[in-house]
């Protein structure tokens, strides 16, 4: 935790979590009922315990979107610690409602922020099952459970792949259709509706939001592989100006170009370009992805690439990528994780005010540096080495530590907070987490 | 080089064969559903298919995370500890998918469930069968 920030009401609301999940962790318990009657109810939970040292005097660590940062020479307790709680009520055979609670360090904490998903089910036949509610958004391999830390090797999802993405779920419905294909199983799943994501990026109040999330998922898995392949397609919110503070920029901007045209007989043609740049009005985006995974005896290999296809100039498009090889020996698994994550296109520079304006620098200045900053806080360009080991201490708890070596470029870093601008830095990342299932 | 390969073999044979009696799979005698083959059963277990061939949901049955029966049952059928096969049944509990099998506290306890409900699955170690129940695979 913190030494050289006072302690917030934040930081203190967090204390029952810790408690809870040192309970938790010491005295893990079979949820599953010993009677062999089917339950109509059902109560369970995973919870993580985590340690975590990182960041810089720049860059603060944080694994999710929501959260402070932890920055160099901290401690935190909270950053990675988590409970969750799901409960289950089977109406009849076909017809069940579920709900999950994953409670965290958010910047907005609230029961809203805390259910990750709420929904109805019903089994139209053994194959065919229809969802409506609030649902896990189905973008990757982890899709559901990037917080179940006890089923993968990782202390923490791959960040240049997954924290890219702040939307976990939305509020629609889905419609999934299950075959045996071959040797395997084939999944299918269409589903869409709106989503709504608190996201810590000027300030801790922020939210985006989604109008419209319409996507496809095919997966296909047999007793050691797993294949699937997403497609989705996005349209934000217009208030995603409000989010990234834009509508201000543009305001400034723009009178300004006026004031210089009618006070001056110069013009700031610039200006127009800019506030058209940071516009950020109907954006839409397609989202892909592949993964790929491997399970048998001692190996544990998995692999994703995605491909975020954005039109606009402040969301460029990105890809994320990363591979994942772990060896078991006995109940300890040691594993390596090589990740990356890139803009594909260039950062983006303001253009030097020209010349003749130099008498306006003075007012000017602070405002392209803050363009520039908003462009520097959405670049994306770093990749990482991370090398760890899990060990099952028992059939639902398991340690792990991870030490990762990230590499940020000029003003590339991702997911990190960042409170200043950013040159290239190499930050080395340590966890020890405890993940217990209940 | 032959004799001492074979010498290899033999110990491998060896320490691979369980010195305790196989897994059996049973099922309620009234059930006439057939015999379950390899696929059929990881299926079952594995939640990618939870019903009978006739239709009707399976109830499935597991026995404590803690006994031999169960880490016999899934190394033979998966190659899997029971800590991965829980870490895997984590995944499919958690995103919604399907609830992983019911525990039974005991072999004994098994039994009886078998005997009261008709679509009931379970396993046991070979040595404990009685009557009431079908077997319907071996697993070893």
């Amino acid at each position: 935790m913190s030494l050289n920030r006072p302690t917030s009401y934040r930081e203190i609301s967090q204390l029952p979590l810790i408690l809870a999940l040192i309970w938790l962790t010491l005295f893990p318990a079979y949820s599953m009922a010993d009677d062999f009657a089917p339950s109509r109810f059902s109560f369970n939970g995973f919870a993580t315990l985590g340690a975590v040292r990182g960041g810089s005097e720049a860059l603060g660590y944080r694994q999710d979107i929501a959260e402070d940062g932890v920055f160099e020479g901290d401690w935190s307790l909270k950053t990675d610690s988590l409970l969750a709680l799901q409960f289950g009520v089977r109406i009849t055979d076909d017809f069940d409602a579920a709900m999950q609670l994953v409670y965290e360090d958010r910047a907005i904490n609230g029961i809203e922020e805390s259910l990750k998903w709420a929904y109805l089910r019903y089994r139209l036949s053994p194959n065919v099952t229809a969802r409506a509610g609030r649902i896990g958004l189905d973008l990757y391999m982890l899709s559901e459970y990037r917080h179940l830390g006890f089923s993968y090797l990782w202390a923490r999802p791959p960040v240049e792949f997954y924290g890219a993405i702040p939307l976990e779920y939305f509020d629609g419905v889905d419609v999934g259709y299950t075959t045996s294909l071959g040797v395997g199983t084939l999944s299918t799943k269409f589903f869409a509706g709106t989503g709504s994501s608190a996201v810590d990026f000027v300030d801790s109040g922020d939210k985006l939001r989604v109008d419209k999330a319409i996507g496809a998922t095919v997966s296909w898995e047999t007793m050691h592989w797993q294949l699937r392949f997403s497609a989705t397609t996005v349209e934000f919110n217009d208030d995603l100006q409000e989010t990234f503070r834009t509508d201000d920029f543009i305001m400034g901007l723009l009178s300004a170009a006026t004031l210089i045209k009618t006070q001056t007989p110069f013009d700031w043609t610039d200006a127009e370009h800019i506030a058209d740049q940071i516009s950020l009005q109907d954006v839409t985006a397609n989202y892909y992805a592949v993964g790929i995974s491997y399970d048998h005896a001692a190996w544990v290999i998995q692999s994703e690439i995605n491909y975020y296809d954005a039109e606009d100039e402040l969301f460029k498009s990105y890809t994320g990528q990363y591979l994942s090889v772990g060896y078991r020996i006995a109940s300890t698994s040691l594993y390596g994780l090589v990740a990356r994550g890139k803009q594909l296109k260039s950062r983006e520079k303001v253009p030097p005010l020209p010349a003749e304006l130099a008498p306006f620098a003075p007012a000017l200045d602070p405002l392209l540096a803050g363009v520039q900053a908003l462009y520097d806080l959405n670049y994306i360009d770093q990749h990482s080495l991370s090398i760890g080991f899990r060990w099952d201490v028992r059939y639902d708890v398991a340690l792990k530590f991870q030490w990762d070596r990230t590499w940020v470029d000029d003003a590339g870093g991702l997911l990190w907070v960042q409170t200043t601008l950013t040159e290239k830095e190499t930050i080395d990342t340590y966890s020890l987490n405890l993940n217990v299932i209940f | 080089m032959i004799k001492r390969q074979r010498l290899i073999l033999l110990l491998i044979t060896l320490l691979a064969s369980p010195l305790q009696a196989g897994v059996v799979v049973i099922v309620n005698a009234e059930n006439t559903v057939n015999d379950f083959n390899q696929r059929q059963l990881v299926d079952l277990y594995m939640g990618r298919d939870l019903y009978f061939p006739n239709g009707q949901m399976a109830l499935r049955l597991d026995q404590s995370p803690d006994s031999k029966v169960r880490k016999n049952f899934y190394a033979n059928l998966v190659g899997k500890t029971v800590a991965q096969v829980n870490a895997y049944w984590a995944r499919l509990l958690f995103t919604g998918r399907a609830s992983p099998p019911q525990v039974i506290r005991n072999s004994k306890d098994v039994l009886k469930a078998i005997r009261n409900n008709f679509n009931a699955v379970g396993y046991i170690d070979e040595k404990d069968l009685e009557d009431g129940v079908r077997v319907i695979a071996h697993v070893d």
